[in-house]
């Protein structure tokens, strides 16, 4: 992929990070609007799953940019790229087990 | 003569590593973007822990500040998708002295830095309100 398509999606990551992150704290830490959320269990899973991949690219596109930029070398770029986006998709396999046993859905 | 081409070399390169972030130089901009560096890598060391032990949290004022690391990455980042898609960017300013401040973007992006600003300082003090009043009385 190109690297500006790959940064217009870390953007596109970002505004959604926003939006899911919001419902996601609200929900921890305000009484009232949290129990609203939470009334509908398989919306709230939604919304947490669609934060977990938007917060992993993201993050794990935030930290790969900073390696490459240490080691602007295109062999060493290729590897990282390639490491980053195994474990990136890893952890968000692990992560929707967690969140779906600690919503209580498995 | 050599060694200053190797010096532009090396500079355009930008090899000077986690030093380059800091630049006396720079603007304000530059600065931010230090900042949005640091503040970014402590939100995933945060969320790291925050995986591993699922819905881990560092505790009272340490929410606090967690707030505004978060809060300044946040609107930072809404003025940083602003200049990207090429919104309130403002032209870029001829120096005409050697001893003018180096001054990259004038006009509108002034404002947005200041409105990220404002908006930093709004969000992490109701992250603030949240974390040390509103999450003790929950329990």
């Amino acid at each position: 992929m190109r690297e500006s398509t790959i940064m217009f999606l870390h953007y596109v990551a970002a505004v959604l990070i926003m939006i899911t992150g919001l419902i996601h704290l609200l929900a921890n830490n305000d009484p009232v609007i949290g129990a609203a959320i939470k009334a509908s269990p398989v919306l709230y899973l939604g919304n947490m799953a669609i934060f977990l991949a938007a917060l992993l690219y993201h993050a794990f596109n935030g930290v790969r940019v900073i390696l490459i930029e240490m080691v602007p070398d295109r062999c060493w770029t290729k590897w990282i790229s390639w490491a980053i986006l195994i474990v990136g998709i890893v952890t968000y396999a692990v992560g929707l087990q967690v969140l779906m046993v600690a919503l209580g859905f498995a | 003569m050599e060694a200053e081409s190797e010096f532009k070399e090396y500079y355009a390169k930008n090899m000077r590593g986690i030093s380059g972030w800091f630049n006396r130089a720079y603007t304000i901009e530059r600065w931010l973007y230090a900042a949005h560096r640091i503040t970014g890598i402590l939100i995933v060391l945060f969320v790291l822990a925050h995986f591993y032990s699922t819905g881990w949290h560092p505790g009272l004022w340490w929410d606090a500040l967690l707030g505004i690391i978060v809060t300044f990455h946040t609107a930072n980042g809404i003025r940083l998708i602003l200049a990207e898609l090429g919104f309130a960017v403002g032209k870029p300013l001829l120096i005409k002295k050697p001893s003018q401040r180096p001054v990259s973007i004038e006009g509108v992006q002034r404002y947005v830095v200041v409105f990220a600003l404002v908006l930093f300082v709004v969000l992490a003090a109701i992250w603030a309100y949240y974390a040390l009043i509103v999450q003790p009385m929950m329990g």
